[in-house]
């Protein structure tokens, strides 16, 4: 069975991949606007510490670190699942979503797999070159359990950033129309980039256990950084991911069976 | 004279008056989407005061805590402001066609993209930087006793926004015209706000750059789109040196103005549509 998706996952990636050698101008402009955006922002972190030595007991090496694992998880979910902007946006309201319905294959797998979103590889690449350059300076050791947790740690905050997509894009199959919503929500994962210590406590809980992005930067990179509450850094990671995916799954069936083609 | 003037609106002022609808028609969006890019200077907000609490000078590069988080917000308010999306416009009209039947109808290009971005930028002040804005300030007031800028100081910030908002509008408006070369239009928009975002002291003070780079900035347009029309705001430039920067405002603007111009008679002539 699953073979059969793996397969199927191939024929859709092969089309994307033709297009963009069709269009390598559009891939080059697109890749280069993330990388861009990505650069901007450690600029900012880099003028920031020009003013102070550190923020809150972080060094800028550390700082660099965090930042650069935040993109991970965040471009993972862009690179697979960013459809459901699309289906947010205008699928459901323009009556395109009944297709997704007819096909023999389940209706979400065929709209992360339609599309490939390879602006993401411009978060990726700087995200990976940060936390490279980062553990170089600050001279990190990573032994095979660190890497086993890096890598779990990164599919759990991808899973977070699905999920909370997925709950939030669903909310179209009810309302035709909910891409503000997810860009409302999608926002507060900007927090997430920077030691949650700054925040008052409010914005500190809000991150951490009603809209958890937090554990998709800071917290689990926080564990490479200090070595320190492993269970609670790594394992909260998972446990939220596995949590937020069951309410996303949740929220996503309802709404199918709720959902009311808007005709075409 | 007046009764053409009079003709003039009629036939323009209904695309000002789109946005107003579009906004009131979508309210929930609108709002979500103010409300995204506010949770933005919040954050903001709280970087900053960490940043002077690890710095035992009271003022950075120029700048008080109070200072910075009058900066914050309203660098936002002015750039969301004046940023008035009409290049993704150009981009959409070109690449579905449509560009072609306004071209035919008795209207100006020019002028119908200016009194779009008039209501779009009137629109999006009142409902969302305003509010804000006056939030902010009493806010301010009451915690920290922060007084408002004098008269003077607040009639050059708008006369400076407004500037500003020129500036944005021609600057927009030759960018959309790259939709005439390529099709990525959202890249390129993408690309262009980060650019713009970092240049343009939206997100962080030009101060704050080292001399040489700040010297490079002298002879770009972008510090006149955010920085120093939040200078002028903040009381930290004399008079003198006020009308200076409202100068090179003005001929920026003319600038792109002129370049506008010549740009969409050269590419009117060559332009060819698929479909349509």
């Amino acid at each position: 069975m699953g073979v059969r998706y793996f397969r199927i996952y191939r024929i859709f990636l092969a089309q994307h991949l033709k297009k963009i050698v069709e269009y390598r101008a559009d891939f080059i402009i697109g890749l280069f606007g993330f990388i861009l955006a990505q650069v901007g922002g450690v600029i900012f972190i880099g003028l920031l510490f020009q003013a102070i030595p550190e923020l809150n007991g972080w060094s800028l090496d550390q700082m660099l670190f965090i930042y650069g694992f935040a993109q991970l998880p965040r471009g993972l979910d862009h690179l697979l699942t960013d459809n459901l902007w699309m289906l947010a946006g205008r699928i459901v309201r323009t009556g395109q979503f009944d297709r997704y319905l007819l096909r023999p294959i389940p209706p979400l797998f065929h709209l992360i797999a339609e599309i490939f979103q390879t602006d993401a590889i411009g978060e990726l690449l700087v995200g990976v070159t940060l936390m490279i350059y980062a553990s170089a300076k600050l001279q990190l050791r990573f032994g095979a359990l660190d890497w086993a947790l890096l890598v779990i740690s990164i599919i759990a905050g991808t899973v977070i950033y699905f999920s909370v997509k997925l709950a939030t894009a669903s909310i179209a199959l009810w309302t035709k129309r909910s891409q503000p919503i997810v860009f409302a929500v999608y926002t507060i994962s900007d927090f997430a980039k920077y030691p949650i210590g700054i925040y008052p406590k409010w914005i500190r809980i809000l991150i951490s256990y009603i809209v958890p992005f937090a554990f998709t930067a800071f917290i689990p990179a926080s564990y490479f950084l200090t070595q320190k509450a492993a269970l609670y850094c790594v394992g909260g990671t998972v446990g939220i991911a596995a949590a937020l995916l069951a309410v996303g799954m949740f929220v996503w069936k309802k709404g199918l069976r709720a959902y009311e083609s808007s005709g075409s | 004279m007046p009764a053409r003037a009079g003709s003039f609106f009629r036939r323009y002022f209904p695309f000002t008056l789109s946005s107003f609808y579009d906004m009131f028609a979508y309210k929930g969006a609108f709002f979500l989407y103010s409300m995204g890019t506010t949770l933005r200077s919040i954050i903001m907000l709280f970087l900053w005061k960490a940043v002077f609490s690890n710095n035992p000078n009271a003022v950075i590069a120029g700048f008080t805590m109070e200072e910075m988080i009058v900066y914050v917000f309203l660098s936002d308010i002015v750039s969301r402001t004046v940023y008035n999306g009409i290049d993704e416009f150009i981009f959409y009209e070109i690449k579905d066609g449509s560009i072609a039947i306004n071209l035919v109808r008795p209207i100006s290009f020019h002028w119908r993209m200016f009194f779009l971005a008039v209501g779009t930028a009137l629109t999006d002040f009142l409902f969302a930087g305003l509010p804000i804005w006056i939030g902010l300030t009493l806010v301010l007031y009451f915690t920290t006793g922060a007084g408002l800028p004098s008269v003077l100081n607040l009639m050059m910030f708008f006369v400076s926004f407004g500037l500003s908002f020129l500036l944005m509008f021609f600057f927009n408006l030759c960018f959309g015209f790259l939709g005439f070369i390529t099709t990525n239009g959202w890249g390129l928009s993408h690309t262009k706000y980060t650019l713009v975002n970092i240049l343009s002291g939206r997100l962080i003070p030009l101060s704050f750059f080292p001399l040489w780079a700040q010297e490079i900035f002298k002879y770009l347009p972008f510090g006149s789109m955010t920085y120093t029309t939040l200078l002028i705001y903040l009381g930290k430039l004399t008079p003198l040196q006020a009308l200076g920067t409202m100068g090179i405002q003005l001929a920026w603007a003319a600038g792109f103005a002129v370049l506008s111009i010549l740009i969409w008679r050269l590419s009117v002539k060559r332009l060819t549509i698929l479909g349509g």
